[in-house]
């Protein structure tokens, strides 16, 4: 793989490594046919980003050995991933990079086994960082986000703006949903320790967002400082930031998308709560995409539903089917029986089957269309149903270290439809 | 028990967190002391076992549009409770550009002190933003030990310099030695000294104001009446602490008052508009 | 008492009268302290320094590891008043009170102190007196005997090759350093890569290349390849010199000893020195040696 990246870029490029070193300790680094793939994950497997940068993105991009195929497959690239601290010696000081850099160019070579991140600088000065570097498997987290029945969508500076209200140490925060309001709280996991700390509580005006669709009223607890990598990142993006999530226990999808240019998923987990995931077994049925925009007080979902019924069923047979394929427990930590059924994770792991792939819906929901469209989830659908489908022969099982926090549900890592091209 | 607060006025909620963050500097814990027309941070008494003490106290009326209180009783209108000074720091941040902040006594899972802060948004809506702070309530019988303390007999009083250029040289002798001695006279001289094995260091200020006692102020007795007015007052303290003290400039006051009990202890007094401050400092043993 | 009586003593303790003046074997004054704390950072890496003083002016230097010395010089000319009635002075301080004392009253402007320096000779302390805004500090600093310094045999003559450039490039580069590297390979070449700085990480490999038509480059003068290590923890300390200096030049001589020149310039637009003297590192000395 050989490209290079335009000035312009360069620091978007950079603020995305810093993001992902907030996050994981290694960066995956994915030539793709449309672009160039950065994942990680974290140590406890509870946080997962992706960030793909398209072709437009590069003065040059050649993505390798991709062009060549073999029974009209792609043959895959070259893929490694690299030590978070050796990517930030090529990226270290933003500003620098801003004042300085005038291109950026980037050249894995398999045969050669190299991975050299020459910056071209001011001055004629050239810095030339050969990289030590691991070949890997892809790492992929699956995830229909636009399956997920709340989506929100606001400037980054409302989450901003939410966030620094919140204690530095605060390890965990909850986002609590309804159709007519949006509540930001400190979450403290045993009562000992909130009659000692403080709580923090923020709440939102629906109007303040530019999307606002829950199905499902609902609660999520997630990481903190995970939201505040994300934030960081936005900060020089200066672009909208969109959430996708269900429940308590199921995973909290954020998206940061300029079309044609570059996307960034991040998934994060979120802590499973048996009062909430009961509510949504109840709710499932009517998960379905809608438009609360508008709605004061309303709590009809009901009557909406009808029209997407059909949606909204197969969403949760989709649902059962992959559990059952990957056998995995859908997410039910603290004692659920179901996550014992996962010997080879132990008990405290459970991990958490995301189901479905973004990707492909993309199109579908470039409009911000809460609906989703009936072909693309046929898409999905056969994903699921068919566990020998190519796509699914290549994913990876990747080993889980022991998940650190019980109530942390996994990312399960499969084929990511941003790896599409 | 009912306490129950509002302000509209920024430039209120503003100089309110002014003294938080002072205070906050000042202690971890404090006591927060409401009566009807005072609030008082103190941290009671402890100069007997070598730490430092506090007396904060505000008039109400210069920083809240409505204040509403009934304390234990009517006999004892007051009411006293212990509060980690820097979640009311940390609780006011969100106040930067409030609209209007209300701060009451809730019962939630435990007694909190709950502030209640109206953002503006990006439209016409607010954004309501909630601080529980856990506090505990002293019960009646403990507020003796919360009371104001009284003047030490002290041996000389003078006016300091300007605490800004305290803090420099006070931040640069903690960096040589752990102790300082601060001395004074009657005449307007005042010594900041360090000695250790490797140096000396001493900064002398000079014609430093004496603070305008009335004789009757004062018994014909008192040690300062008895005291040489050339001969310098001193007390040896920890750096540490004084910087602590020192961190008090933040509300401007317009006048600092040192009060040395030669070898026993400092007692400092930040006057202004709205505030008066008392810090004292024990001597350590040489 | 009357007031004017005591801020004639207090000024009385930075002029001293002519009389005490001279008692000192030295004694300085100068109107800014800053321009002397200034260029010490530039050397302050251990807290150990010797001071030698001459009539031309001060030198302060700073050893580690009998492989690394630092030179501050500050002339005679940025002293107000420089009054030395020996040869030459020569005693060691602590570096680290030294620079507490002379940032007394703030280190950063617009405070500006007054400062005398003076030492009685063998045995004395070094006793300072500072004075801002009629506040005056009396210091008496400790001195010890003075070490031997080393000798690195530096000539002008040896040197082969030798880069001036702006210190703002070289600042970059030497802020970026990989510090999981040992050491640090300086290539200097009359062709391509022409000036080079290399590290050998656990993180890989970086090369940080300057070339001699780059607009930061003032003169250039390579009469051949040389590449040699030097331990990158004993040149690290050189960030501070070159963080305040405006150009840099940097010098091998034909043992591949390295001479790193700092112009620094002070707030009243004198111009100080401080140099760095760093031999190689033996074990890889003549690995990458191609001549």
């Amino acid at each position: 793989m050989k490209c290079i990246l335009p000035a312009v870029n360069v620091k978007l490029f950079a603020k995305a490594i810093h993001c992902l070193a907030k996050i994981g300790l290694e960066i995956y680094f994915e030539p793709l046919e449309n672009g160039l793939a950065l994942k990680t994950v974290n140590l406890s497997r509870s946080a997962y980003v992706c960030f793909l940068f398209m072709r437009s993105m590069f003065h040059v991009y050649e993505h390798g050995c991709g062009d060549v195929t073999v029974n009209g497959d792609a043959v895959d690239t070259f893929k490694c991933k690299v030590a978070v601290k050796t990517m930030l010696q090529v990226f270290k000081s933003l500003s620098s990079i801003e004042r300085s850099v005038e291109s950026c160019d980037i050249n894995l070579d398999e045969e050669e086994c190299s991975l050299v991140f020459q910056l071209k600088c001011r001055h004629g000065i050239t810095k030339t960082h050969q990289l030590t570097f691991q070949e890997c498997d892809s790492i992929q987290a699956v995830f229909a986000k636009d399956l997920l029945p709340n989506i929100l969508k606001c400037e980054h500076k409302l989450l901003s703006d939410v966030v620094v209200n919140f204690s530095p140490s605060l390890e965990e925060i909850s986002l609590c949903v309804t159709p007519c309001r949006v509540n930001m709280k400190s979450y403290t996991d045993s009562d000992d320790e909130a009659s000692l700390t403080m709580r923090t509580e923020m709440s939102l005006n629906p109007e303040e967002f530019a999307d606002f669709q829950i199905g499902v009223d609902t609660d999520v607890t997630f990481s903190l400082k995970d939201l505040r990598a994300i934030l960081a990142f936005c900060d020089v993006a200066c672009i909208p930031i969109q959430l996708f999530f269900e429940g308590g226990g199921k995973p909290l999808i954020f998206t940061v998308e300029q079309e044609n240019y570059f996307r960034a998923n991040f998934v994060l987990a979120t802590i499973a709560n048996d009062e909430f995931s009961s509510q949504r077994e109840n709710n499932v049925m009517s998960n379905t995409a809608f438009k609360t925009k508008m709605v004061n007080g309303s709590k009809n979902l009901q009557g909406k539903k009808s029209t997407t019924k059909s949606v909204g069923a197969r969403y949760s047979r989709t649902k059962q089917s992959s559990i059952n394929q990957q056998k995995t427990s859908s997410v039910l930590p603290n004692g659920s029986s179901k996550s014992t059924e996962m010997s080879n994770h132990g008990r405290t792991s459970p991990l958490n089957e995301i189901v479905e792939d973004t990707t492909r819906n993309n199109g579908g929901h470039a409009d911000g269309s809460p609906e989703i469209p009936d072909q693309n989830f046929a898409v999905g659908q056969d994903h699921i149903s068919s566990p020998v489908e190519p796509e699914y022969r290549d994913m990876r099982e990747v080993f889980f270290a022991p998940c650190q926090n019980d109530d942390h549900t996994i990312v399960v890592l499969a084929p990511d439809s941003d790896e599409e091209s | 028990m009912r306490f129950r607060t509002k302000v509209f006025n920024i430039d209120c909620i503003h100089h309110f967190t002014n003294v938080v963050n002072t205070i906050n500097k000042l202690l971890k814990k404090c006591t927060l002391r409401l009566t009807p027309d005072k609030l008082y941070f103190i941290l009671p008494d402890q100069v007997s076992n070598g730490g430092v003490s506090m007396w904060c106290e505000l008039k109400q009326a210069n920083f809240f549009d409505e204040y509403q209180m009934d304390g234990v009783s009517s006999e004892h209108n007051e009411i006293y409770m212990e509060i980690i000074a820097e979640n009311i720091v940390r609780a006011l941040k969100s106040a930067h550009n409030a609209k209007s902040m209300k701060i009451k006594l809730t019962k939630k899972q435990t007694p909190c002190l709950t502030v209640e802060i109206e953002l503006p948004s990006i439209n016409s809506s607010s954004r309501l933003v909630t601080h529980d702070i856990p506090v505990s309530v002293i019960p009646r019988r403990l507020w003796d030990e919360y009371q104001e303390p009284t003047m030490p007999e002290f041996h000389v009083s003078i006016c300091m310099p300007p605490l800004k250029t305290l803090k420099n040289i006070a931040e640069r002798m903690k960096n040589l030695s752990t102790y300082l001695t601060l001395s004074a006279n009657q005449e307007g001289d005042m010594v900041m000294k360090v000695e250790t094995e490797l140096v000396t260091v001493a900064t002398r200020f000079q014609n430093l104001e004496l603070p305008p006692f009335k004789d009757d102020d004062i018994a014909s007795q008192a040690p300062s009446k008895l005291w040489p007015p050339t001969e310098m007052a001193s007390a040896r303290v920890d750096i540490r602490k004084f910087l602590q003290f020192l961190a008090g400039q933040q509300i401007n006051p317009f006048k600092v008052i040192c009060n040395i009990v030669n070898q026993s202890a400092i007692h400092f007094f930040l006057i202004h508009d709205d505030i008066s401050l008392q810090y004292f400092i024990p001597a350590a043993s040489v | 008492m009357d007031k004017t009586n005591k801020l004639f003593f207090g000024t009385n303790m930075v002029l001293l009268t002519q009389n005490e003046e001279e008692r000192y074997a030295f004694n300085a004054n100068m109107n800014n302290a800053r321009n002397l704390s200034h260029i010490l950072k530039a050397i302050h890496f251990k807290d150990t320094a010797t001071v030698f003083v001459t009539e031309n002016g001060m030198k302060v230097t700073v050893e580690d590891a009998k492989c690394i010395q630092a030179n501050a010089f500050i002339q005679a000319q940025v002293f107000q008043d420089y009054i030395i009635r020996e040869d030459s002075i020569t005693f060691c301080i602590n570096l680290d009170i030294l620079q507490e004392c002379l940032s007394i009253f703030g280190s950063n402007p617009p405070s500006v102190t007054a400062m005398r320096m003076m030492y009685n000779g063998y045995g004395t302390p070094l006793v300072i007196t500072l004075e801002e805004d009629g506040a005056v500090t009396g210091c008496s600093i400790k001195t010890q005997e003075p070490d031997q310094t080393l000798d690195f045999e530096f000539s002008a003559a040896n040197v082969i090759n030798k880069v001036i450039m702006k210190a703002e490039c070289l600042k970059e580069a030497f802020n970026e350093l990989d510090v999981t590297s040992e050491v640090l390979q300086i290539t200097m070449s009359p062709d391509h890569p022409f000036f080079r700085l290399s590290t050998f990480g656990t993180l890989g490999q970086s090369h940080h290349d300057i070339p001699n038509t780059s607009d930061m480059v003032e003169f250039f003068e390579c009469n051949q390849t040389q590449s040699n290590r030097y331990r990158l923890s004993l040149l690290k300390p050189s960030v501070k010199a070159v963080n305040l200096a405006t150009k840099v030049c940097v010098r091998m001589d034909h043992r591949g000893f390295l001479s790193l020149q700092y112009m620094i310039k002070n707030e009243n637009g004198q111009i100080c020195f401080v140099e760095y003297y760093c031999c190689p590192d033996e074990e890889l000395e003549n690995n990458d040696n191609q001549f």
